[in-house]
């Protein structure tokens, strides 16, 4: 493990909108992250597409919830976590 | 092959037919690749300099390096043309093909006829017309260079008038001394234009001036028949009367067959549906090791590729590898591309995962291949390319696990870009899997294709790669392939005329046997085999030519419209001349390409129109004509000139193309739509062109987006507003905004925005009212343009019975927490409590974050017993919403109230729930540590004061919420001077002016501030002009 300070992130565990509105509430998710201040980093899909666990850049928790709510997309959990990882 | 153009010029280049370059008589081989060919025909008859550039846009456009492919043809074309002399000339600017007098047919029969057909000597007329022998450049179409096509069609119409010109003074000079000749010119009239009733009256005509009634009638009839069948006309006056003086004295019986097909009897041919395969011994050894090396290792998958010019017997081979595999228990996947589809993505991918058990995959597989087969249900939400790569290849790699599979793949060279980047990245991926992918390719023609000829050459390169590059049989193994289809006739005549060439062979062998003697070409005798069939069958065959690709019989039926009875005698008929072979369940395909080629340069250009137009307009009918082959729909109504069709489908072809990730060919199928919009009336125009527009801004957005698409979605909506179409204009706006957003430019994407609702309120009230909504309450939250979040809310409250249920909880949050800023926290609780109670049954995510806000009011207020309910239920909601940071703050804000209350509360578990808070919500955090601080100020403990306050404006400045950086500002000041330290408290002053936008409220925070800048004598706001609370 890293002895460095850990890298804060916000990771956000929801269930997949329906297909048909993906588009739209993706763009909207990510306006409203982007004027937050918050960005994207990486999502784990389950292999049958209903689940994810994303990971994001953000100021704080509470940025990447209100982005969530903002464009309409209800998440399962948000919370704020230190990221630690093997050194390469 | 009729008169010589120039009997004295050592070079001949022919255009009036197949592009034919002969010298001294003899034809030369001309170079495989079509686009070189084409080149060679557009610089002969373009007869002066052309620039590199236009030589480049008209063949080569898209990626790749134009340039670099124009030098590679010339480089062929300069052994062809400059043999006695030189007529290619090239500089680094422009190109030219420099033609003397007679060397190019077409300028023999203008100089034939110096003052026009009309008045020119029936001998000029008998040698002009013997020089066409069919359409000028035929065959020589290049399906994906439009701006060629363009020019192509162009200087073919022009050709075809200067023909029917001849004709038609051939046919009148000749009528009275020489009928029999002038109906032979009247006839071949009718074939070049077979839509224009002149045609069929001169030969009505004169067949009752040489008393052929019957034939006369026949052709009557034929007439009839192609008017009821394209425009639904009768005859014109003249033609009834022509039909009348054939029957006037003695009736004829009515004829059995439209008379416009020649009356051959049926023979049956050698018999190429199923070729015998004859000599290929090396070939045939390296398929069956290859079939063992799979079956033995298992782990390990080997690569076949094979190469040959057409007609060497690729496809034959490709069969052989099917066989085999099939005794070795190999489960095969065969499909071949097609010239016609280029632009269809995974075509050939889809027609072979088709054959795959796909229903035996796992519901994760069927979800990654769900893009190519919408009927496996919904595809995976978040597919990208790799993943669909990744899809077919663990399909494969799955199936394979059951029994070794076969992937065998035909005429690579017309492979679409995106099936060759999957076979490339297939080839790599299935490297340790029980399979054998075999792939045949003509190598002259890969050069046009530029994906797939770097797979083809990445595959022979690979490690497990056998490559067959197929030489002419020799002459011991012609003579015995023809001996086996047609024992009695000179196999040296056939290995003579046929090079070595086994379908060639077969055809020589085949015609030598049905009695013939010579023919112009090998490509003649295509035709030579076609003209065989006759009837019924003649009609299957160019419906089916001009489809394109394989097809099935229900669909040939419905396109052609001829009758199921009558479409499988038909095929049979087909079947046995050889032409067509059976390639699936009730499914077929021509024997050899060379045929549907012969075919469809048989028919004139006219009905190829009409026979595209009417596929268009059969496949678009079908029920379930869906996205799928909305591609054929666009590509068979610009063929048949059908503009409306061809631009409307191009939209659901190219947008599927997106889905598919199929990003260059999206681009230019949209851009093929568009070339068509033009010719709409104005208002379709818009309708149409918006949606192509939008799918190139789809197409732009894993590319960063394109800039240059704005201007053009700019114009569109100047066209809508000229043309008062309000709801375009909105729908202008909105892609605008998308092509911003795919940009990546913010700024714009909202403005954008804001013209979309702008334009829809005019439009559609009742649409616009939520998102006004929801854009108001989102910039009230945030802070920004306050003015317009108020005008926004403002306007979406006017209409309450067009907001949903979600705008309307926004509506009512967004007002409150613009009363908060604007210092009426009375007005603000009361609006906000609204907000709650909306938010509870139709926003439940939103009701924490405005309980919240609620207790901060009542502390603010004095009201700190008010605040435990809130919290409370907060701890309760928050759990099922999953909002962790809502339990943290209720905890926060409940510790705060009761030591607002007088309760002792521990200064460490305070500091301990804040600093929670402040890991996880600033905002919040910074207004409640203000709270806590100016409790602190009261009772003069400054230095936690200060400390509380130096993070709160830390972490509102983190998360740039202007009144609580404002407030905490305010209070270090107040801070600062109660401890004596005017100059630190000036400074936070002028931080907090920094802050402040002008014209923008922030409530308590800007109270504060005016109140201690007073005291230290300067201006809290930087325009002096505080703004009223």
């Amino acid at each position: 493990m890293s002895a460095r300070k850990p890298v804060q992130v916000v990771l956000v565990e929801y269930a997949m909108p329906p297909e048909a509105e993906v588009e739209e509430i993706t763009r909207r998710l990510d306006r409203c992250l982007e004027l937050r201040g918050a960005r994207w980093m990486r999502s784990y899909i389950t292999p049958d597409g209903r689940r994810s666990l994303c990971e994001f850049e953000a100021p704080d928790g509470e940025s990447v919830r209100e982005a969530f709510r903002t464009a309409g997309l209800p998440f399962d959990r948000a919370w704020i976590a230190d990221m630690y990882h093997r050194e390469p | 092959m009729g008169a010589t153009p120039a009997a004295t010029s050592s070079l001949e280049i022919l255009v009036l037919g197949e592009l034919i370059v002969r010298r001294d008589g003899r034809p030369l081989a001309l170079p495989p690749s079509r686009k070189t060919r084409a080149l060679l025909g557009y610089l002969a008859l373009a007869g002066r300099p052309q620039t590199r550039e236009r030589l480049c846009d008209l063949l080569w456009e898209g990626p790749g390096d134009p340039r670099a492919a124009l030098r590679w043809s010339l480089t062929k074309l300069r052994p062809l043309v400059d043999t006695d002399r030189r007529r290619l000339a090239a500089d680094r600017d422009s190109v030219a093909v420099e033609l003397g007098p007679g060397e190019l047919d077409l300028e023999v029969v203008r100089a034939l006829l110096p003052a026009g057909a009309a008045k020119a000597p029936i001998e000029a007329l008998r040698r002009a017309s013997s020089l066409f022998r069919g359409e000028l450049l035929e065959g020589l179409d290049v399906a994906d260079c439009f701006a060629f096509h363009e020019w192509c069609v162009g200087q073919r119409d022009g050709a075809r008038r200067l023909r029917l010109a001849v004709l038609d003074a051939l046919a009148a000079k000749l009528e009275g001394a020489e009928p029999e000749e002038a109906l032979a010119s009247a006839r071949a009239r009718v074939a070049v234009d077979p839509f224009a009733e002149a045609g069929h009256l001169a030969v009505v005509r004169l067949l009752a001036r040489l008393r052929r009634t019957r034939e006369g009638l026949e052709q009557y009839d034929a007439w009839r028949q192609i008017l009821a069948s394209s425009s639904g006309g009768r005859p014109s006056t003249e033609m009834e009367q022509a039909r009348l003086s054939l029957t006037a004295p003695r009736a004829a019986p009515p004829a059995p067959l439209a008379p416009s097909y020649p009356a051959t009897p049926e023979r049956p041919a050698a018999g190429t549906s199923a070729p015998p395969l004859v000599g290929r011994g090396r070939e045939r050894s390296a398929i069956a090791d290859a079939v063992a090396a799979v079956v033995r290792d298992r782990r390990r998958a080997v690569v076949l590729v094979v190469l040959g010019e057409p007609g060497i017997g690729k496809s034959r081979l490709l069969d052989e590898a099917e066989a085999a595999a099939a005794r070795a228990g190999f489960l095969a996947l065969r499909c071949r591309a097609f010239e016609a589809e280029t632009l269809r993505p995974y075509g050939p991918w889809i027609d072979a995962l088709r054959a795959a058990p796909l229903a035996a995959l796992s519901d994760v597989q069927q979800a990654e291949l769900a893009p190519l087969f919408p009927e496996l249900g919904p595809a995976h939400p978040s597919t990208d390319q790799a993943r669909l790569f990744d899809g077919v290849v663990r399909a494969i790699g799955s199936l394979a696990g059951a029994a070794p599979v076969l992937v065998a793949i035909d005429d690579v060279q017309w492979l679409d870009d995106a099936s060759a980047a999957l076979l490339h990245y297939a080839s790599r991926a299935l490297e340790n899997a029980p399979v054998l992918l075999a792939c045949a390719a003509r190598p002259g023609e890969l050069a046009d294709n530029p994906a797939a000829l770097r797979t083809v050459r990445a595959l022979g390169r690979g490690d497990g790669a056998v490559r067959l590059e197929l030489e002419n049989l020799r002459e011991d193994e012609i003579a015995e392939l023809a001996g086996r289809v047609a024992p009695s006739v000179d196999p040296s005549r056939v290995y003579a005329e046929s090079e070595g060439n086994p379908l060639f062979a077969l055809l020589v062998a085949g015609a030598l046997r049905g009695g013939a003697e010579a023919w112009a070409s090998l490509d003649a005798l295509f035709a030579d085999r076609l003209a065989a069939v006759s009837g019924p069958a003649r009609e299957v065959l160019a419906w089916a030519a001009a489809l394109g690709r394989g097809f099935r019989a229900d669909l040939l039926a419905h396109v052609s419209g001829v009758g199921p009875a009558e479409l499988l005698a038909a095929l049979a008929s087909l079947e046995r001349h050889g032409v067509v072979r059976p390639s699936g369940e009730a499914a077929w395909d021509f024997a050899h390409d060379l045929f549907r080629k012969a075919a469809y340069g048989a028919i004139s250009e006219p009905r190829r129109k009409l026979l595209h137009r009417a596929i268009a307009r059969a496949l678009s009918a079908l029920p379930d004509a869906g996205e799928a082959l909305a591609g054929e729909v666009a590509r068979h109504a610009a063929l048949g000139d059908d503009a409306d069709l061809a631009a409307h489908s191009a939209i659901a072809a190219s947008a599927r193309a997106v889905r598919l990730f199929a990003i260059a060919e999206a681009k230019e199928i949209v851009e093929r739509g568009l070339r068509f919009v033009d010719r709409l009336p104005a208002a379709r125009r818009i309708q149409v062109a918006l949606p192509l527009l939008r799918v190139l801004v789809d197409a732009s957005r894993p590319l960063g987006g394109d800039p240059e698409l704005l201007p053009r979605i700019r114009a569109l909506i100047e066209e809508a507003r000229q043309q008062a179409m309000p709801a375009e204009i909105a729908v202008g706006y909105s892609i605008l905004s998308h092509a911003h957003f795919a940009n990546r430019d913010l700024a714009h994407t909202a403005e954008a925005a804001d013209d979309t609702m702008e334009a829809l309120r005019g439009v559609a009230p009742a649409a616009a009212a939520s998102p006004m909504a929801e854009t108001g309450g989102c910039l009230a939250l945030l802070e920004r343009d306050l003015a317009r979040a108020r005008m926004l809310l403002d306007e979406a409250r006017r209409c309450p019975a067009d907001l949903t249920r979600r705008a309307a909880v926004y509506v009512e949050a967004g007002t409150g927490i613009l009363h908060d800023l604007e210092g009426a926290p009375e007005k603000a609780l009361v609006t906000l409590e609204r907000a709650a109670r909306l938010a509870r049954e139709h926003a439940p995510w939103e009701e924490c974050p405005l309980l919240a806000r609620l207790a901060f009011l009542d502390l603010e207020l004095g009201r700190p017993e008010r605040v435990a309910p809130r919290a409370e239920r907060m701890r309760e909601v928050a759990p099922h919403l999953g909002d962790d940071g809502a339990i943290l703050l209720a905890d926060a804000l409940g510790l705060v109230a009761r030591r607002t209350a007088g309760a002792p509360v521990p200064e460490r578990d305070l500091d301990a729930a804040l600093s929670r808070v402040e890991a996880d919500a600033k905002a919040h955090f910074a207004r409640l540590a203000c709270f806590v601080a100016e409790q602190d100020l009261g009772a003069g403990r400054y230095g936690p004061a200060r400390s509380r306050l130096e993070r709160a404006c830390a972490a509102a400045e983190r998360v740039r919420r202007p009144s609580a950086a404002v407030l905490a500002r305010a209070l270090l000041a107040t801070c600062e001077l109660s401890c004596g330290d005017r100059d630190g408290a000036r400074s936070h002053v002028e931080a907090a002016r920094r802050e402040i936008e002008p014209g923008v409220s922030l409530g308590r925070g800007l109270a504060i501030l005016e109140a201690v800048a007073a005291r230290i004598g300067v201006h809290a706001t930087s325009d002096a002009q505080p703004h009223p609370a």
